[in-house]
């Protein structure tokens, strides 16, 4: 995989765009911790989307913590903070043909959805087609999508990225990781490895954060720690808020 | 156009919804055209539904496959029938996804199904009775079924044994599981897009009330409609064990003397008089046991076949038949054995459980077969899938998958 340049996603224009898989969402909502995806859009000006397979996943009844991200997921709908990727919405991320587009996003999502799950196969492929960025937990997808030869050319960022790097900017304070992690404990979720069992300050040093403000000091390993480490991307803040 | 071929096919939005695994307002939306089918189902739906992709991309107006018209309400088809028709049509998707990952053309049927078809065709005059015995002589020669002369001298094995893998081989889908509240025994049909060139077909066993012995019968059975039948009328729904059975038509009769002949044809029954030192007039419950255990198929069958070679007479088939054999037989064969007995026998490898092979999705229950959860296991372990897809492809929470398999995987990264 070849890394981006620094401080630009693939595409060489500012961040904007990250595609979230259900796995991660899961994490978000089942906490309660919608509050990271809201810094991130009012402070950095950050657009959250999913596709269509992961609506339909995070909505599925049954699924793991199926019933308590859904309500905070609905709202996160209906307030704009989350857009579903359609040939309605899909306007607001290229300037291409939307249709064009969500066709181009179909077919290499059925490609990758041979051997990926769904919900992963059509984040990835979405993210691949707008040149954007990935939020998802799966680790393993991005390993076996790399063994499998599929070329996931884009960031993908852990929920520990978006926290670690709201840390950094000072608008998380350790005492809230902290309750992040305990929030997901409380759920039976696990956080990052790095910090499994570990208070935030232990597990820092440990954890490489592909999401980086070059205007405040680096925090966490300064080595590349795992696959997917070379995408790391440069965000600072928005000099306007963004119009919602 | 999605409400109209549901419609069609007599299923509900709501049921549908929960064996796709889709939240039911979004399928609801779908249906009522408050928003447009996503690209991501359309490939799946089509398949399960049975009509070309095209259909949904394009928005055109269809109707339902033929194979929904036979599975409409009547005296043995039920909606539940109905239902698992759908988890089995997913499975068939599924299974597709899996051999085009694995490289595994599963067409080889067609060559087989093609030749029976050919021997068969100077012979189209004759009876079906006499059809379904050449059928099943073609077969069993070209496909090794066990009774080759070979394997008959050297006991190597018999079709029941054997049966089930050559089929899957071949590309065949094979479902075998309990259904009690259901009245088929058995069904064929296609899984897969539409029509006999892009579909696979499936035999579908109730093992409810059915022991192995006679669920080799009614595998073979539903293998003869696979043949002959299911690409002209879609599906053919079995129900004998419920008393629908009307007079046999051409293709059931057909049918009968094919599964008879896979298991207990004039050469078979011969060569286990001879095997075995019977006398025909004089059998006892032990002969009996002994016939059953090496033919692989229920009494009744080979009964009925001794009496159509003139071996035994009507009145000495109805008194060999009320022998009770099952205690000789529990000495003989394992596949005598309840589930509960098979399972707690000592063995080597490992066996999953009928539970563990469940798929977990809530309103309705799928078994899977052994062979299709092995080859989802391979795959991942060759590192062709990733675990999740693993989990998706055997329709079960990625939880569930961790906790059944997760000690049958390797570590890739290690």
């Amino acid at each position: 995989m070849e890394p981006s340049a620094p401080g630009r996603s693939p595409a060489g224009k500012r961040l904007e765009l990250i595609v979230c898989d259900t796995d991660a969402l899961t994490q978000i909502f089942c906490t309660r911790h919608e509050t990271i995806l809201k810094q991130l859009h009012t402070q950095f000006g950050i657009h959250f989307a999913v596709t269509e397979a992961v609506e339909s996943e995070m909505f599925r009844p049954n699924r793991r913590h199926a019933d308590c991200c859904r309500d905070g997921f609905q709202k996160a709908l209906d307030t704009g903070l989350i857009t579903i990727l359609s040939p309605r919405t899909l306007g607001q991320f290229t300037s291409n043909n939307p249709f064009v587009t969500y066709d181009s996003m179909e077919l290499l999502g059925q490609k990758y959805h041979s051997v990926i799950q769904r919900g992963e196969a059509y984040t990835h492929a979405a993210a691949h087609v707008l040149k954007c960025a990935v939020l998802s937990n799966d680790w393993k997808a991005i390993r076996d999508a790399d063994r499998l030869g599929l070329a996931l050319e884009h960031p993908t960022f852990r929920v520990y990225d978006l926290l670690v790097f709201l840390h950094q900017c000072n608008e998380f304070a350790e005492k809230a990781c902290d309750g992040f992690r305990k929030a997901l404990h409380d759920v039976g979720e696990s956080p990052h490895s790095a910090f499994a069992n570990r208070k935030f300050r232990e597990g820092l040093p440990g954890f490489y954060p592909r999401l980086v403000n070059p205007e405040f000091e680096i925090v966490g390993s300064l080595t590349e720690t795992e696959l997917g480490d070379s995408y790391r991307v440069e965000l600072t803040k928005l000099r306007n808020k963004p119009a919602d | 156009m999605l409400k109209a071929l549901l419609d069609d096919a007599g299923l509900r939005a709501e049921g549908c919804a929960a064996l796709l695994g889709i939240a039911p307002h979004m399928f609801e939306q779908w249906v009522n055209k408050e928003r447009d089918l996503p690209g991501f189902i359309i490939p799946e739906l089509a398949s399960v539904l049975g009509v070309d992709a095209k259909v949904f991309k394009e928005a055109k107006v269809a109707k339902a496959p033929a194979i929904w018209f036979k599975f409409r309400d009547s005296g043995t088809v039920k909606e539940q029938d109905r239902e698992l028709v759908v988890l089995i049509r997913r499975l068939g998707f599924y299974l597709k996804q899996l051999n085009s990952v694995i490289g595994f053309s599963g067409d080889k049927w067609q060559v087989h199904f093609q030749l029976v078809s050919k021997k068969l065709e100077p012979a189209r005059h004759e009876s079906p009775v006499v059809q379904g015995e050449i059928a099943a002589r073609v077969l069993r020669e070209n496909i090794d079924l066990g009774f080759s002369h070979k394997a008959l001298s050297e006991r190597i094995s018999a079709p029941g044994d054997v049966i089930r893998g050559i089929l899957r081989n071949l590309g065949i889908l094979i479902i075998e599981m309990p259904v009690p509240e259901s009245s088929i025994d058995g069904c064929s049909f296609y899984v897969g897009e539409s029509g006999p060139d892009q579909g696979t077909p499936c035999l579908f066993i109730n093992t409810f009330r059915q022991n192995w012995f006679r669920r080799n019968y009614v595998l073979a059975h539903e293998l003869a409609h696979a043949i002959f039948d299911i690409a002209g009328e879609s599906a053919l729904v079995d129900s004998w064990t419920h008393g629908n059975r009307i007079e046999p038509s051409v293709m059931e009769a057909r049918a009968d003397s094919f599964a008879r002949n896979c298991f207990a044809s004039r050469e078979v029954l011969r060569s286990l008089t001879s095997t075995l030192g019977l006398n025909w007039t004089e059998l006892n419950a032990k002969n009996l046991a002994e016939l059953v255990a090496h033919s692989q198929v229920d009494l009744r069958i080979i009964l009925a076949s001794a009496v159509e070679n003139n071996l035994i007479s009507e009145e000495q088939a109805s008194q060999y038949g009320k022998m009770r054999i099952i205690k000789h037989l529990r000495g003989l064969t394992a596949h005598a054995l309840t589930t509960k007995e098979f399972f707690a026998a000592p063995r080597d490898t490992k066996v999953w459980s009928p539970k563990e092979r469940e798929t977990t999705i809530p309103s309705r229950t799928l078994r899977l077969p052994v062979p299709y959860i092995k080859s989802v296991i391979d795959a991942c372990n060759s590192g062709l899938i990733s675990e999740g897809k693993a989990a998706e492809l055997l329709m079960i929470d990625y939880e569930v998958f961790m906790e059944r398999f997760g000690s049958d995987l390797v570590d890739l990264a290690a």
